[in-house]
């Protein structure tokens, strides 16, 4: 059991702490507890928490109790964001080889609608494993 | 008027003449009478050890040495004044054979058993319960003494004061160790020298506490200790400082300037190796709190930290100082806070590692 402590601060935003496994040792999971998280903070195994490697982090949701549920639009708003980020990062790249003479690869046209189907996709989805499968540009 | 001749009966001699010259009166047992004394010629002392030792006539002068079986010494040459006359040499050479018993000492006593060679002449042996040993007479009421005890085969020195028992000072054990029981106290240096037979590491160990086993020990001076091993390097499993909170301090000799500090703790943000971190907060995507187990003695300490992920993101890690969600200045003592973001955005998934120094 991989020991994780999970409460929500007082505007509802879900704070994960993580035990180190140096203090698990000498001290116990309850004596982090007291120390480091509010009363209302739970103990749970980390396998309550979404799949997606925290991907997602800012759209975590704590029932308070031991669920943690994805709020689908804020996790449509982070991966767009990072789909944008990696996207101008691309761009970046993109722009440096045309002013060295260097051929991109798919040429403009077609980059830029692969970026519109991406971002539509984003839009569409209606599960947050749908946005997993949504790539970012590269 | 007739003269009247006293007989021996009433105390006279019986005699009516004088002798001659160098006559003597002389008894025979019944009558007196005066006679010449037979005249000594000659003078031998024999096998007495003095001279002359055969019949000498004339003027004799007495000379030699008496002979031990006559009652005198056989020393013919002195041994100094106020010495014991052992034999012509001033070195003893002979033998003494002790006695097995003392008149006025009982147990113990001393034994006369041949210990074979190489060991000493003079012994003192033990009886059941008894303790074998010398004693000296101190000036008042304590005297010392080096002894066995019927207990075990060391040798203790040590006193009795009195209270009718030995107290022991020092102990000499048949696994070649010294024991204290007191204070050592030298006037000069205490040298720890290994044996040029010990073990190839040939080193000296200097055990404080409970022997090889290890305890707790201290070691006072009224200034600094200087360790100056010959390979410049002092080997210790722990350095502590001298409070509850405070590590050791690394000083110039002397210990005038202070030279260095302590990572005081280190930690990965998914908490999976770390020092003095007891957890690590995420409240929000590429936020960290590093909570300390025990915490800083303030707010002064030294920060650092670096990113960690693949090598095509970029991650920025920044200390937070007292920004918007912060749980404070994002540096206290029981904790220290940090942010990871890629170009302006904060991204979960960017992981930090820091340390902190003081």
């Amino acid at each position: 059991m991989a020991y994780i402590l999970l409460h929500n601060d007082e505007n509802g935003n879900l704070i994960i702490t993580t035990p180190t496994a140096e203090c698990l040792n000498s001290h116990g999971i309850d004596w982090i507890k007291e120390k480091d998280t509010p009363d209302h903070s739970v103990i749970l195994d980390d396998s309550v928490l979404p799949k997606d490697k925290l991907y997602f982090r800012d759209a975590y949701v704590f029932d308070g109790v031991e669920t943690v549920t994805i709020d689908l639009d804020k996790a449509k708003a982070i991966h767009l964001k990072n789909f944008n980020l990696s996207a101008a990062k691309v761009a970046q790249k993109r722009q440096s080889n045309t002013m060295i003479g260097l051929e991109n690869t798919p040429d403009d046209a077609t980059w830029i609608a692969s970026l519109t189907a991406g971002r539509n996709a984003i839009a569409e989805a209606t599960a947050f494993e749908q946005l997993l499968e949504i790539t970012l540009p590269s | 008027m007739a003269t009247t001749i006293a007989s021996t009966d009433v105390g006279g001699t019986g005699l009516s003449t004088v002798g001659t010259n160098g006559q003597v009166l002389t008894s025979n047992g019944t009558t007196l009478s005066w006679q010449t004394p037979a005249a000594a010629t000659t003078f031998s002392a024999g096998t007495t050890g003095f001279t002359p030792n055969t019949a000498t006539s004339g003027n004799v002068t007495l000379g030699g040495t008496l002979n031990v079986a006559n009652g005198g010494t056989g020393v013919t040459s002195s041994t100094g004044t106020g010495s014991v006359v052992l034999n012509n040499n001033s070195t003893f050479t002979g033998t003494i054979t002790m006695p097995s018993s003392v008149a006025g000492l009982t147990t113990p006593g001393f034994s006369t058993t041949n210990q074979g060679s190489n060991q000493c002449p003079i012994w003192l042996t033990r009886t059941t319960s008894q303790y074998s040993g010398i004693s000296f007479r101190g000036v008042s009421t304590a005297d010392y003494g080096l002894y066995n005890k019927s207990s075990d085969d060391s040798l203790y020195a040590g006193y009795w004061g009195g209270a009718g028992a030995w107290t022991d000072t020092l102990k000499l054990d048949t696994s070649k160790n010294a024991t204290f029981y007191g204070l050592i106290n030298a006037n000069a240096n205490i040298n720890l020298t290994p044996s040029a037979s010990s073990a190839a590491s040939n080193y000296c160990v200097l055990w404080i506490g409970s022997g090889t086993s290890g305890g707790s020990g201290q070691i006072y001076t009224n200034s600094s200790i200087t360790l100056n091993p010959s390979n410049g390097t002092v080997n210790a499993t722990y350095i502590g400082g001298n409070s509850s909170t405070t590590p050791a301090v690394f000083t110039n000799q002397g210990g005038s300037t202070e030279l260095g500090r302590l990572c005081r703790a280190y930690g990965y943000s998914n908490g999976s190796y770390s020092f003095n971190v007891s957890s690590v907060s995420n409240p929000s995507a590429g936020h960290y709190i590093f909570n300390f187990i025990n915490a800083m003695p303030d707010t002064n300490y030294g920060v650092t930290a670096v990113g960690v992920d693949n090598p095509t993101t970029e991650i920025a890690v920044v200390r937070s100082n007292g920004g918007s969600g912060d749980p404070s200045s994002g540096r206290t003592t029981t904790a220290v806070y940090f942010w990871t973001f890629v170009t302006s955005s904060f991204t979960q998934t960017g992981s930090c590692e820091m340390a902190i120094y003081r």
